[in-house]
């Protein structure tokens, strides 16, 4: 027997007010996209956040918000996805490494440089004895810890699930990302609850995940979609709205497209926010919702919520 | 229905123990190590910490996979290295069901420490490219033409027995029908500076489970499994090596970077592994420890084995003293050992292990034993964040 899984609680520190938004209303196109940080005393004791990163605060927040709203003290397991892990902390420690001349170091930032921190220190907070994986793949890795949550819950058992994708600009990246000429840059945290019980004010549900890889041309990713929507016995007709990283409105065209990265900018866990998006757009609307991500080698992922 | 047996059936290696499965068997067998002083590293601690270190220049590895030149870390270089081996081992012809989890902690880094400086002014970036770690697995994929699922795991020093774990859920769900498992890093000044800052890397030969421990000794390895069905593996005619019986990953929520006293995350990794296996620790043959040489880990883990071992004597020792800490390789390393230990029947010595731990009263095997009966092993790999991991691997007829 299939289980349902339901995202119940959601937090996002991104470059928009997520953590007061609904829905994609609330949002405003940008053209940069760093994170609007909160006011960290709301939510982390002065005590722990003088030891954590800016990496680490936005997660810590984005987490706890999406605890709190899912009324979740202790998740089962985690699984949190970055594509460049803790860069500040790996940046301190290497610019100290040759300004040293590897002598004088200290170890924080090294213990912090680990992509796995994150997760780590989640697991610590809420005593989290489960399973505690981190992704650190290309576009994919926050589909890739969805996917993992999802077979969990049906394999195991396990009941729910903290998932997270997130990752920061620094100074010093921002600026070798600009010498490699990668345009909109920009980062964020996004944390959910997976749930397999549906709370009084859950989100959505998640009904299906799928990939198709190294597609040709815009004729086979329509094709794909409508494998996909088939596979699942949704007529492409109910679906009303789009999420996806970029216009793909000659591909598929519902009423509604949302582009999320002219909300949060490119960055390798955006697809995070973009299921932030759209959990908030199915709630407001009582709609199904196609989430769509893509990589730079013509590989696609597919997630479709409904309520 | 029942779930279908995960089998092992092919596997390559590099590390200091050297460029394949049989020299690896060879050097366990008749207890040579790879610890050495580095030859390509540059760093002032050269003739301070002894590493495991793959005795092959970038350039070597370059020419030897007949790649033409450009930006490489070594890690990818190591990770294809090992994955084509085991794909020419087994004439593995790749088909759109195969996926790739691959593992690593350090990706680009060693050409990041050398030119950082340069990205922040514009040049070298293709180095910079090369960085982020999901980068390594994509260029394997790339050059062995896989199309399908390839994702990459970085839970520090539990990294590719995630893999595995991950690897065998992929199939289990139907997501892949064969997945290449394991993980690859490089030596780096990052890493050989951030143990140093952390005061646990060993000046001489590291010494798991010794009383006098003073640390680990950094190595570097890639090291990839082929995993399927049963079913698959029979049909293709290939060696079975062992069944992936059980796996399980669980965190301590104790400590960044000690283990709890008590070693409870390791604890409830090798029971819950032993759970999902159907088996008990006393059926264990052989229990391959992670066993770094730290004074916390060794510790930790002694705890949480004697707790389980019970009245048992159960043989245990741990291979970091020949292969020296890979790191996000060693889960993936200490697999193909496990699978020559089933395969071979004997158990590997745990090196320089001379005066038994004061707290606790287990010991390990410290001379490489020939045995009758070797059918059930336990592998563990902890890591940084509380992580731990443990597979157990059970011998299947051929």
């Amino acid at each position: 027997m299939k289980k349902d899984i339901y995202i119940t609680g959601l937090g996002m520190v991104s470059p928009q007010n997520s953590l007061k938004a609904e829905n994609a209303n609330d949002f405003n196109k940008l053209e940069t996209f760093n994170c609007m940080e909160p006011d960290y005393k709301d939510f982390i004791p002065p005590s722990k956040a003088r030891r954590m990163s800016r990496i680490l605060k936005i997660s810590y927040v984005s987490a706890k918000v999406a605890l709190e709203q899912a009324g979740l003290e202790k998740p089962q397991m985690i699984n949190a996805a970055t594509g460049m892990g803790c860069l500040k902390d790996t940046t301190l420690f290497l610019q100290d490494i040759n300004s040293s001349d590897e002598t004088v170091l200290k170890p924080t930032p090294f213990i912090n440089s680990t992509h796995n921190t994150i997760a780590g220190l989640l697991a610590i907070t809420y005593k989290t004895k489960g399973q505690n994986f981190t992704f650190a793949h290309t576009e994919f890795n926050f589909e890739h810890a969805l996917l993992d949550s999802m077979i969990r819950m049906q394999e195991d058992d396990i009941s729910d699930v903290l998932l997270g994708g997130v990752d920061e600009l620094t100074e010093e990246t921002t600026l070798i990302k600009e010498n490699l000429q990668m345009q909109n840059q920009g980062e964020g945290a996004a944390f959910f609850v997976l749930s397999d019980k549906q709370t009084n004010d859950y989100y959505a549900q998640i009904n299906a995940l799928g990939f198709a890889y190294e597609l040709d041309d815009e004729a086979e990713l329509n094709e794909a979609v409508m494998n996909f929507l088939k596979t699942e016995g949704v007529d492409p007709e109910e679906i009303d709205i789009l999420v996806t990283d970029r216009d793909l409105s000659a591909v598929f065209s519902p009423e509604k497209q949302i582009i999320y990265t002219e909300y949060c900018g490119d960055y390798l866990t955006a697809s995070s926010f973009g299921l932030g998006i759209a959990a908030m757009e199915v709630k407001h609307y009582q709609a199904p919702v196609l989430l769509i991500n893509q990589n730079k080698k013509n590989s696609y992922s597919f997630v479709l919520l409904g309520k | 229905m029942a779930e279908q047996r995960i089998v092992v059936s092919g596997m390559g290696v590099v590390s200091a123990l050297g460029d394949n499965v049989q020299a690896h068997l060879d050097a366990l067998q008749t207890g040579k190590h790879g610890i050495t002083i580095t030859d390509y590293l540059e760093t002032i601690h050269k003739e301070t910490f002894p590493v495991g270190e793959i005795k092959h220049s970038n350039q070597e590895l370059i020419a030897m996979l007949k790649l033409p030149d450009g930006a490489y870390s070594r890690t990818e270089l190591l990770g294809l290295f090992a994955v084509r081996q085991l794909l020419e081992s087994v004439n593995y012809e790749m088909d759109n069901r195969t996926g790739l989890v691959s593992a690593t902690t350090v990706g680009g880094m060693d050409q990041s420490e050398r030119f950082f400086e340069d990205y922040l002014k514009g040049s070298n970036l293709d180095y910079a490219r090369r960085h982020p770690l999901g980068e390594s697995t994509e260029f394997i994929a790339s050059q062995i033409g896989i199309k399908a699922f390839r994702t990459t795991l970085s839970t520090a020093c539990s990294s590719s027995a995630n893999a595995m774990i991950l690897g065998a859920r992929l199939i289990h769900q139907g997501v892949l029908d064969k997945v290449i498992v394991g993980g690859a890093d490089a030596l780096s000044k990052f890493t050989i500076n951030g143990f140093n800052s952390l005061m646990i890397l060993d000046k001489v030969h590291c010494r798991p489970f010794d009383n006098e421990r003073q640390g680990l000794n950094l190595g570097e390895a890639a090291a990839f499994l082929l995993i399927e069905t049963e079913e698959s593996a029979r049909k293709a005619g290939r060696k079975i090596w062992s069944e992936l019986k059980g796996y399980a990953n669980t965190n301590d929520a104790y400590h960044q970077t000690a283990s709890s006293p008590e070693g409870d995350g390791a604890y409830d990794a090798m029971n819950q592994a032993l759970q999902k296996a159907g088996l008990q620790m006393s059926d264990m043959d052989y229990v391959n420890a992670h066993g770094t040489g730290t004074a916390n880990n060794d510790l930790a883990e002694s705890r949480a084995l004697q707790r389980l071992f019970k009245e048992d004597k159960i043989p245990f020792s741990s291979t970091k003293a020949y292969t020296g800490h890979t790191l996000g390789a060693a889960g993936a390393i200490e697999a193909v050992i496990s699978n020559l230990c089933i395969n071979h029947k004997f158990i590997p010595a745990s090196l320089n292990c001379k005066n038994p731990m004061e707290e606790v009263e287990i010991f390990p095997e410290t001379k490489m034993i020939e045995v009758e009966k070797m059918d059930n092993i336990l592998s563990n790999s902890f890591g940084f964040g509380g992580n731990n991991s443990a597979l157990v691997f059970s011998s299947v007829k051929n």
